[in-house]
């Protein structure tokens, strides 16, 4: 970079290009300060009763029709708190596997050597083959994938489960696959000149090297996994999106915000945690968000 | 495969006839032929980017030669297959010069790889996870054996440079080799720990009846220790022989820069 | 921990499968898969008629929606960008305090020490809050306050990315080296001159890798948050899904294949600016 020419250089023109996409986005879209306000009365009211209902969450349903002796809702929060955490369980159980084997073949650390012609071309088919699967399921989005499987097999959490874990094993697997092989790969060579077969340095040599990385790195799609699951109750699976949905849809926003509360809290419950295993592992999202 | 376990008392350990190895159009190793006995200790000798790494890589079946003929215990490199390199390499155990250990595993760990590649993947694993008494029992007098067998349960990325070294020759002798090579195993410690290494070194090779070949910068260590030394200059051999055969002439054109080298560094 | 919540998911997940059997599921995605070839295709048999009906599928309403996409994508990005950085220099851990780097920032009053020791961890948690909510979340409630256009989606977008940006852009900060900054400091520049002047230039590259990296998911993001109801590929999907699978098909690897070619381009930048 030819940072030295002044303190910004270049870089000023990074940042008046970025401008200019800005002013660009904003006038092919229309969007106006007015657009920042509510259009007219009703939708004023609206704002206002959303968040007056935010300083007093509901403690007890806003439905009259709920039978009396039906679960508290703070009860019924916390259970799709649960159920949306279960779900995010389930999709990363299925999508670290799946990573982890799509990052062994997207990688070439573990490849014999020497690797003469006709394996070197194997090899490096495999290695295409499974960086382009994998950049192909990550680049449909989880929803739309949930759409799909909820069409193709009918509403049921291993139909959500798998439509959350396919796009989350094609991103975890290309960062698995780049953080491999960043690694240093002496001890890879060490353990091949010594007689190793390829999976077993994958196993013995890279995995154990790359751990806490990959510990890193899969927590913090956990936190994303969270963050879907919940949004996936839109398309009907049974977690906490739902249940906001449902209560929105009658207004009820006092009742709306008891769930987002209880969302925020576990999201930032799992935040810090995440921030905890960080600093006990020495690495950061930084390196590996990528 | 019946070669491959025919080893005879007297037989050579690595046969090495007109080899060259390229890396594009710079010749690394140019040329060289010599042979190594069993059980001799070697020293390569040689200025930095003389072909010391590449000669160990070719010996340790890692490279191929370009041309000529390369035979390690007995068997022909170019034609083995996979299967029977990985098996000629559970016998030749290397020390690369950074060791190559695995960082945050433990020292019994590490060690305990160095049977890994007789073993297969999953018996590895198991390894890894439960180590054996008997491997424990046996690793525990390895290491005492190099000096630190209080570390047996240390991270060795929480082991000091010097420490780490023994912990890389202990794998290699767990390994329980024909041969043992190593590549430049002093260049980053202290002269006084250099000495002790490569002291340790022969003496594990005359105890165990490795065959021994070691790249070193140091050629009064070198000369201290060694029966024989090999000096190499740009690819090439340019001294073969005992150490008191080595006139300050050879040494002169092992280590003296020429004019065209001078024009490149400048 | 993590066995025991993995196990815990499966086992109490039954039955996965809902309550249809095994014939009828597979009839019912053979009639599916039938579904997704296109339509003149299915009439005639022949794979050729394919390439008119895309092309005319994409000039009607695919490319519009497509150049929403990136617009939202676009505008929200750069927006929540441009509103991270001056809150940086107030997240720090080395330079929001009453003596930045220890160094002593001369005699302050209480209060300023107060202020001080309270901005890092509020700013911080600020961004936790921010990137705590889903986007998809945040734009369905605020369409349903400010009405169905443009702003909920860049609005949407823009919060969950002050957030994530904050912490990625804050954790490149953090493992900044500083010596610039301090000597900068020591030479009686204020906290944001010397942010603005040492430390955001040295990260500048870095922040750019994050900054495309977040666009690309934004692109992604803003794709199914048409979903809600604005022309994006996203209603578009919606739109067809239950009663044109063939064009929902086309849609979703339209948008598929968008995001590839994102992908490909911020990848190329990355490499450039590495
Ligand atoms: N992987 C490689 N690719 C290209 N050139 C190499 C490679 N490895 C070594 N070389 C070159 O081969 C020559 C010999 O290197 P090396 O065997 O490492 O010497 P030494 O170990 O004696 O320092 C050097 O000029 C070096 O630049
Ligand atoms: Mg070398």
């Amino acid at each position: 970079m030819k940072a030295q020419a002044g303190k910004y250089g270049l870089k000023r023109w990074v940042v008046a290009g970025l401008a200019l996409a800005f002013l660009c986005c904003a006038w092919s879209l229309g969007l106006t300060p007015a657009g920042l306000v509510p259009p007219d009365s009703q939708h004023w009211d609206r704002t206002g009763e959303f968040f007056r209902a935010a300083l007093n969450p509901a403690l007890d349903y806003e439905d009259e029709n709920v039978p009396a002796d039906a679960e508290p809702i703070w009860w019924k929060g916390i259970k799709g708190v649960f159920l949306t955490l279960k779900f995010a369980f389930g999709a990363m159980s299925l999508a670290v596997p799946t990573a982890l084997v799509l990052g062994f073949l997207g990688s070439s650390a573990w490849w014999p050597e020497p690797c003469g012609g006709k394996t070197r071309l194997i090899l490096r088919a495999v290695y295409f083959i499974s960086r382009l699967f994998m950049s192909l399921i990550r680049s449909i989005h989880e929803l739309i994938w949930a759409l799909l499987f909820l069409s193709a097999m009918g509403v049921s959490p291993l139909a959500g489960m798998i439509a959350l874990a396919l796009p989350f094993s094609g991103t975890l697997g290309k960062v698995f696959s780049e953080l491999i092989d960043e690694e240093a790969r002496d001890a890879a060579q060490a353990l091949k000149a010594i007689g190793h077969g390829p999976v077993q340095i994958f196993l013995v040599g890279i995995l154990p090297r790359a751990m806490p990385n990959l510990i890193t790195y899969s927590f913090y799609r956990f936190e994303c996994a969270l963050r879907s699951s919940a949004v996936l109750g839109f398309v009907g699976i049974e977690t906490i999106g739902l249940y906001i949905e449902l209560s929105h849809e009658e207004f009820y926003y006092r009742e709306v915000w008891t769930y987002l509360y209880l969302l925020i809290a576990m999201i930032v419950v799992v935040d810090l945690w995440g921030a905890g295993i960080r600093r006990r592992l020495h690495t950061s999202t930084g390196g590996c968000a990528i | 495969m019946s070669g491959l376990l025919f080893v005879s008392l007297m037989s050579s350990s690595f046969q090495i006839d007109q080899v060259t190895c390229r890396f594009g159009e710079l010749r690394a190793v140019n040329n060289v032929s010599f042979e190594i006995r069993k059980g001799e200790q070697v020293a390569l000798i040689g200025p930095s980017g003389s072909g010391k790494t590449t000669l160990i890589q070719l010996l340790n079946t890692m490279r191929v030669p370009d041309e000529g003929r390369l035979t390690v215990l007995q068997n022909e490199v170019s034609v083995l297959t996979p299967r029977e390199l990985r098996r000629l390499r559970t016998t030749l155990a290397t020390i690369p010069q950074h060791l190559g250990l695995v960082p945050n595993l433990t020292a019994i760990q590490n060690v305990i790889l160095g049977q890994g590649g007789r073993r297969g993947a999953l018996r590895s694993l198991r390894d890894l996870l439960f180590p054996s008494r008997a491997d424990a029992l046996e690793i525990h007098a390895i290491l005492d054996r190099v000096g630190i067998e209080e570390k047996l349960y240390s991270r060795v990325n929480r082991l000091s440079g010097g420490q780490q070294q023994r912990v890389a020759i202990a794998r290699a002798i767990f390994q329980h080799p024909e041969v043992l090579l190593a590549d430049e195993p002093v260049s980053s410690v202290d002269p006084a720990r250099a000495r002790d290494t490569v002291k340790l070194l022969c003496e594990l090779s005359a105890e165990h009846g490795f065959t021994l070949c070691v790249s070193l910068h140091d050629l009064a260590l070198a000369r201290e220790f060694f029966p024989r030394l090999i000096g190499m200059r740009r690819g090439h051999i340019v001294f073969d022989g005992a150490p008191e055969a080595l006139s300050s002439e050879d040494q002169r054109a092992l280590y003296e820069l020429s004019n065209e080298e001078m024009m490149v560094d400048a | 921990m993590v066995l025991v919540g993995v196990s815990w998911a499966w086992a109490t997940s039954t039955p996965l499968l809902g309550r249809l059997s095994a014939e009828r599921r597979w009839l019912n995605f053979k009639n599916f898969a039938g579904e997704l070839v296109p339509a003149p295709v299915r009439k005639s048999g022949d794979w050729g008629d394919a390439l008119p009906w895309a092309w005319e599928l994409l000039t009607d309403e695919g490319f519009l929606a497509l150049m929403t996409t990136f617009g939202i994508a676009t505008a929200a990005i750069i927006l929540s960008g441009t509103l991270v950085l001056p809150l940086l220099p107030l997240a720090s851990r080395r330079l929001a305090r009453v003596d930045p780097f220890g160094l002593r920032a001369g005699k302050t009053n209480r209060a300023a020490g107060l202020v001080w020791k309270l901005s890092g961890p509020f700013v911080r948690f600020a961004f936790v809050l921010c990137r705590s909510l889903p986007e998809y979340l945040i734009a369905f409630l605020l369409i349903s306050l400010l009405g169905l256009q443009v702003w909920p989606l860049v609005l949407a977008l823009a919060i969950h990315n002050l957030g994530i940006l904050g912490r990625l852009w804050g954790e490149v900060v953090e493992n900044a080296d500083d010596s610039a900054a301090m000597r900068a400091y020591a030479a009686g520049q204020g906290r944001v001159g010397v942010f603005a002047t040492t430390t955001l230039p040295g990260v500048f590259n870095r922040f750019l890798i994050y900054f495309f990296y977040r666009w690309e998911t934004c692109v992604k993001d803003a794709t199914v948050l048409g979903m809600l109801g604005l022309l994006t590929l996203g209603k578009l999907i919606a739109l067809s899904k239950g009663f044109f699978w063939d064009q929902m098909l086309f849609y979703v690897l339209l948008g598929g294949s968008v995001i590839v070619l994102g992908d490909l381009f911020s990848m190329a930048l990355r490499r450039w600016l590495r």
